[in-house]
């Protein structure tokens, strides 16, 4: 009798499957395990972690890791991925013009044009339109007491701005009705005797002209240039309850496009260049034509050259090969929109700034396998064995999964790549890498939503969101309520959270549930489904992604609440049996290479 | 008695004060109209602050209550919570603090997210201040309640005591 234990290691976790072979029974899986990759896939720092897996699954069985007669491992697939985001364009205003941010609750409506001064001019005001500005030092009773004394004076207040929270206080204290809009910190910035603008729209309603160039153009009298250059403007203030925009004499607002760099597609006979601001689809288009890609480099002294030297960088030190010979074979790019600080602006306004989301793969000849095997037998004192490629196990293993035959593709979506391989029905076995997986999703996530916060995008990612409706229940993104016996905490209230595990985690934004599930979804429709048909269609003999009959989803994001279902669904139409693998029948999408190193070396007996 | 009452008042936060009309109330109030919430200001029956704001949250048809007990105690409550776990208890509180409460109140019946300080220096959230000075702060009816589990509790175990308070 032998004990054999499966190990696989993988970007983000090691798996091991435990087997007892017997000569009269076969073998028998008895035990399996998972922990945390250390290091970087495919170098010695990882064995730390395959001891931390060993001991994990002989303790699950009462036997030490003395008694395992032979270590199998897998040939890891060399492939690193990496992501990087490039605005392509931004806005800048040179001199301070705008306010346009949505304070909860702005006094009065409507639109007010006049000349800005500080409402403790008033006094010295004839009967001219003025807006006010009410910095902090002053308290609302007395703001409002000295608005009253200019309007019976004639001054005609046409708005405020106000520093504090106090537009409804102020609003219900004067004898006018006026757009107010508070929650301005930067109020000294606000140049003084300029004309501007202030508007508030009606509950539940959004402003109406100073989000329209052309409304701007009336407010102020501008020329057709001048309208021109307002666009910026009045596009960061779309969507706003409350605005306020000053013109200034020298007031300069410009939307300028970012040299983001060029990339070069390398293929095997042939290479093409395009610009990165031409969008997703033509930078994908151009890949396409060159497939297969030998090579893509980027326009140095670029963002995009930048990131793709800093991928074969890491590269060549995990494979300790020359830098020049690292080439990068895949590129995943995607649309997104990123909200950027306008510069310049007064209240910390964000405009939504078009840019592009990059991934890239590389593939070297081999990972130093060997060297883990060495090293590995030297601490153990076991045999070791380097079974296989990874994509011919993991298809070995997949193939345990009850109700698939071959031929059979299956797809691996990691961390860093998109992974497909193909059985054909002689059992010969092809593969492809693509660049761009999880990682790019948690990427989009943490731009598109404003985040900065790549761990909170990794928990968007991967946990569903709930909105607290009232001290004792939450709807869930389903629409279904969950009631509580205890009461909600405060910090809970109202808020979107992330339900992760039984504990409720609020969200630091102020994006609704439904605008988050979207950047979610689209994030993962984006970089999955588009990859996992790019895949298939590679592999299938006819490049003709019908003619592949089952599709096993194997991996960690198989795990996934909703990836799962959103790659089943768009496969579907294609009329393909797509589903999650579930190895040995019991392990789920789990294991599928730990298991396959193991059938392999039995049949190969 | 359990007649059925129809209500026909009119949706409000109620502000019931414990003492005099309290100092920091008008605060309180500039909070609820910054947010544009109706409100009403009641002298309560109760003698502490946070039987004060159950009862004035049992009362408004929104069912949030606020009660004032003396030395700028401010308790937020609302009707579905327990009488003793309301929602934010302070004492000694600012003017800022005053507002800060009301203008969460009508954001309780707004449903949208509180108003809590950036840096959790205590106060802002369901702790009690008293909890770690090892006080005990109770309610006339927990009060009631607490001392009747302990005579029994004190007679179940001295039984030789039995007879003495019926």
């Amino acid at each position: 009798m032998k004990v054999i234990a499966g190990v696989d290691i993988g970007n983000s976790t090691t798996e091991t499957a435990l087997v007892r072979l017997n000569e009269e029974a076969g073998c028998n899986f008895i035990a399996s395990s998972i922990v945390q990759t250390t290091g970087i896939k495919g170098t010695v720092e990882n064995i730390p972690g395959i001891i931390t897996a060993l001991k994990d699954v002989t303790k699950k069985t009462g036997i030490s890791v003395k008694d395992i007669d032979l270590i199998l491992l897998n040939e890891a697939t060399p492939v690193i991925g990496d992501v990087a985001m490039e605005t392509i364009t931004e806005t800048i205003i040179t001199e301070s013009t705008m306010i346009g941010h949505n304070p909860s609750t702005p006094g009065g409506e409507g639109l007010g044009t006049g000349k800005i001064i500080d409402i403790t001019d008033l006094d010295s005001c004839k009967d001219e339109k003025v807006i006010c500005l009410i910095p902090k030092e002053v308290d609302f009773e007395t703001a409002a007491g000295m608005i009253n004394k200019a309007l019976e004076k004639g001054v005609d207040v046409q708005g405020a701005v106000v520093q504090k929270d106090d537009g409804v206080l102020i609003s219900n204290r004067i004898a006018k009705n006026m757009p107010i809009v508070d929650e301005v910190s930067e109020i000294h910035k606000i140049p003084k005797g300029m004309p501007a603008a202030v508007e508030v729209a009606q509950q539940g309603k959004t402003i109406k002209t100073l989000s329209n160039p052309y409304g701007i153009a009336i407010v102020f009298g501008l020329s057709s240039e001048e309208t021109k250059m307002i666009v910026p403007i009045a596009r960061a203030l779309i969507g706003n309850r409350s605005a306020v925009v000053i013109k200034t004499p020298k007031g300069d607002i410009k939307e300028r496009k970012i040299p983001a760099g060029s990339l070069t597609i390398s293929g095997e006979k042939n290479s093409l260049t395009v610009d990165i601001q031409e969008g997703s689809a033509k930078i994908m288009e151009t890949a396409e034509k060159v497939w297969p890609i030998a090579d893509v480099t980027g326009e140095s002294g670029t963002n995009v050259g930048g990131m793709l030297e800093r991928v074969r960088l890491l590269m060549s030190e995990v494979t300790s090969q020359e830098i020049s010979s690292i080439k990068i074979q895949d590129i995943l790019a995607i649309d997104t929109m990123l909200p950027q600080k306008v510069r310049g602006a007064l209240a910390g306004e964000f405009s939504m700034e078009n840019g592009v989301a990059l991934a890239a793969m590389v593939k070297t000849s081999r990972l130093p396998m060997e060297q883990i095997a060495r090293k590995l037998k030297d601490e153990l004192g076991i045999e070791v064995h380097i079974q296989g490629v990874e994509a011919n196990m993991a298809v070995l293993g997949a193939l345990t999964t009850p109700g698939s035959d071959i031929p059979i593709a299956i797809i691996d979506m990691g961390g860093g790549s998109t992974d497909a391989a193909l059985m054909n029905k002689e059992r010969k076995i092809t593969s492809i890498h693509l660049a761009g997986a999880g990682d790019m999703v948690t990427m989009l996530i943490n731009s598109e939503l404003g985040l900065d916060d790549i761990k909170l995008a990794e928990d968007i990612k991967r946990y569903p969101l709930a909105k607290v409706e009232t001290l004792y229940s939450i709807r869930l993104e389903d629409g279904s309520v969950k009631f509580f016996d205890r009461p909600l905490e405060p910090e809970l209230f109202a808020r979107v959270v992330l339900l992760k595990e039984d504990v409720m985690v609020p969200l630091p934004t102020d994006h609704s549930m439904e605008k988050i599930r979207n950047v979610r979804r689209r994030a993962k429709r984006e970089v999955f489904v588009t990859n996992v048909l790019r895949a298939l269609s590679k592999i299938s003999p006819t490049n003709n992604i019908r003619h592949i009959p089952f599709v096993v989803m194997v991996g960690g994001s198989a795990l996934d609440f909703e990836i799962p279902d959103m790659i089943s669904d768009s496969l579907a139409r294609y009329g393909i049996v797509c589903g999650r693998a579930n190895i040995r029948g019991k392990e789920g999408p789990r294991n599928a290479v730990a298991t396959g190193l193991v059938l392999s070396y039995i049949s190969g007996r | 008695m359990n007649t059925y009452t129809l209500k026909t008042k009119k949706p409000a936060i109620y502000i019931d004060f414990v003492e005099e009309v309290p100092g920091c109330i008008k605060y309180v109030e500039y909070g609820i109209e910054e947010e544009g919430v109706p409100w009403e200001k009641r002298k309560s029956s109760c003698r502490d602050a946070v039987s004060a704001a159950y009862k004035a949250a049992s009362d408004s048809p929104i069912g949030i209550g606020i009660g004032i007990g003396e030395n700028n105690q401010l308790v937020l409550h609302h009707q579905k919570l327990p009488e003793r776990q309301p929602l934010f208890n302070l004492r000694g509180v600012s003017k800022e603090e005053a507002r800060t409460l009301g203008a969460n109140s009508a954001r309780l019946a707004k449903r949208i997210p509180l108003k809590l300080k950036k840096t959790p220096e205590g106060n802002d959230c369901n702790t009690n201040p008293d909890a770690e000075k090892n006080c005990i702060d109770l309610s006339e009816r927990e009060l009631i309640d607490l001392i009747t589990i302990v005579v029994k509790e004190v007679l179940k175990r001295h039984p030789q005591f039995r007879g003495w308070g019926d």
